[in-house]
């Protein structure tokens, strides 16, 4: 993985992270007001993070939809290292 | 990684309960040929498959295998939903009861727990791909049998999608064995493991 894409995944990485552990407290704290403005303020950003490495790679199936050849099966597994 | 969507992957409601029935169709959650041991088999294999198109071919199906196992727990959910003990003692479903209650456990129709000796994952590619096509056939098979034992047509209606799924992953599964005979050495004549150069 190059360098650019490498860092475009560490910003969907962390935002990923965050909405993640948010979801979980929501999940036995749903009336914290507080929590909720961070979960929501995370999702905006994962899906900008997102929509950045999109540009490069696709992270789904779906965003591989607008390449002339399915690209998906192309570019590298994140197993592969 | 996964990101779950709260959805089915084809739509399950079941009015009438029915033990017997869920009784068998529960192999396909956590039996011999089930979508539990389907979806592991996938998602274990897809390591150390050599051609990248073959591995994310893997994956997923490995995924939609969890989608089916979904499925399949509705199904057994829903078909066990309401029960009286009346109605658990005269199907038989009491052996199932008494370890279980009414919750949803990975286990073959005949209540052996599930076990990862259900699957291989061999590290050579074309054996792998073998297998997978074995294991389409026998889950198709085993949706057979399931449509001749029921006859809720709530139930048969996603027994049936299930079915014609793994019809469809016979097929795909065929034309990755393809490609990776393809990608084969023209001297490795007799197909030698080509993910393990010892």
């Amino acid at each position: 993985m190059g360098d650019n894409l490498c860092c475009l995944m560490r910003e969907v990485q962390q935002q990923a992270f965050v909405v993640m552990e948010t979801k979980l407290f929501l999940d036995t704290h749903p009336d914290c007001a507080e929590a909720m403005k961070v979960f929501a303020c995370a999702c905006e950003k994962l899906e900008a993070a997102k929509a950045a490495y999109n540009e490069a790679a696709p992270l789904t199936p779906c965003a591989a939809a607008d390449s002339r050849n399915w690209s998906w099966g192309c570019t590298p597994w994140p197993w592969e290292g | 990684m996964w990101n779950y969507e709260k959805m089915l992957q084809f739509p399950v409601n079941i009015k009438r309960p029915n033990a017997k029935a869920a009784q068998v169709i529960i192999s396909q959650y956590g039996g011999p040929d089930g979508e539990l041991g389907a979806s592991l088999r996938y998602l274990s294999q897809k390591f150390a498959m050599p051609n990248r198109r073959v591995a994310g071919l893997l994956n997923d199906i490995g995924t939609e295998e969890l989608a089916h196992l979904e499925m399949i727990g509705a199904i057994v959910h829903q078909l066990t939903r309401n029960l009286s003990i009346e109605e658990i003692k005269k199907c038989g479903f009491d052996t199932y009861f008494v370890d279980h209650t009414v919750g949803v456990f990975p286990q073959a129709a005949n209540g052996s727990a599930f076990t990862a000796a259900y699957l291989q994952s061999k590290g050579d590619p074309i054996t792998d791909l073998h297998e997978d096509m074995a294991a389409e056939q026998k889950a198709r098979t085993t949706y057979d049998n399931i449509l001749q034992l029921v006859d809720d047509p709530d139930v048969i209606a996603p027994i049936r999608f299930l079915r014609e799924r793994e019809i469809v992953h016979y097929q795909r599964f065929g034309e990755a064995l393809r490609m990776v005979q393809d990608d084969l050495n023209s001297r490795n004549f007799y197909a030698f493991n080509p993910a393990f150069r010892g």
